[in-house]
């Protein structure tokens, strides 16, 4: 079987600039809802991400960057792939680990995950992102989808 | 001598963060010269394995659970924060 490229996990049309949301369960219900359209996930996606996020939430904050990662298990993805989200306003996640504190985010990475061996990498090397802030401003600022898809994929390959 | 220490990351479906710090604690403790067994496992299974451990490393918070190991920040290993502190700890931990 042929490993998958990181990059392969990148798609135009999963791209979302500027979103409008009123908070993070809208997001995440629009987010979900779009991406079984397209035949990434099953139906029981959204409830199980939703309820994962409540457990053990995905909010992470670095030095200058904060993001969020909210996935679940493998058997509710159809079709791997990592799905950006700008949103036009912050929204509120809680941070990873204990759980207890409130960050604002801008930036939401929803991934879908297939095969977790294969796509370690995935992960580690979008968590770059903490460390390369002329990307991190490319995906805040950029109105240009070209733009951000080139740099989502420079991150993850 | 094969006296290697077992380090356990954990995280909620044991599939995406924990296996992400286990391979860059595995690659970083790899770089230092030093060993030890990493491995990535689900938060629901820890109670029952907690004891083949020797370092644990934290991604997630069980309330529920109380571990009695030598605990570091997982965190830190994905955002990069605090990152050296929490290494300097996983060496002492893995020299002791």
């Amino acid at each position: 079987m042929k490993e998958l490229e990181n990059t392969e996990l990148i798609d135009k049309e999963l791209i979302f600039l500027d979103y409008e949301v009123k908070n993070k369960e809208e997001l995440i219900e629009k987010m979900v809802n779009y991406a079984e359209e397209k035949g990434y996930v099953k139906e029981t996606f959204l409830d199980a991400v939703l309820k994962r996020e409540c457990v053990f939430p995905t909010g992470l904050k670095g030095e200058k960057l904060t993001i969020a990662i909210p996935h679940t298990d493998s058997g509710h993805v159809i079709k791997p792939g990592i799905f950006f989200a700008r949103v036009k306003n912050s929204v509120i996640f809680k941070e990873m680990g204990l759980g207890i504190n409130d960050i604002e985010v801008k930036l939401i990475f929803m991934l879908f995950i297939k095969n977790p061996k294969e796509q370690i990498n995935m992960l580690s090397n979008l968590m770059k992102i903490f460390k390369q802030e002329d990307r991190a401003k490319i995906l805040l600022n950029s109105a240009n989808k070209n733009e951000v898809y080139k740099t989502l994929v420079e991150i993850i390959e | 001598m094969s006296n290697q220490k077992r380090i356990y990351v954990a995280c909620g479906s044991g599939v995406a963060t924990s296996q992400t710090v286990a391979s860059k604690i595995e690659s970083m403790i790899e770089d230092e010269g030093l060993s030890a067994v990493v491995e990535a496992v689900d938060i629901k299974s820890l109670e029952s394995i907690i004891d083949q451990c020797d370092i644990y490393v934290s991604i997630v918070s069980d309330g529920s659970l109380d571990i009695d190991k030598p605990t570091i920040n997982g965190l830190a290993f994905l955002t990069g924060m605090g990152l050296e502190e929490e290494f300097e700890k996983l060496k002492e931990y893995i020299e002791e």
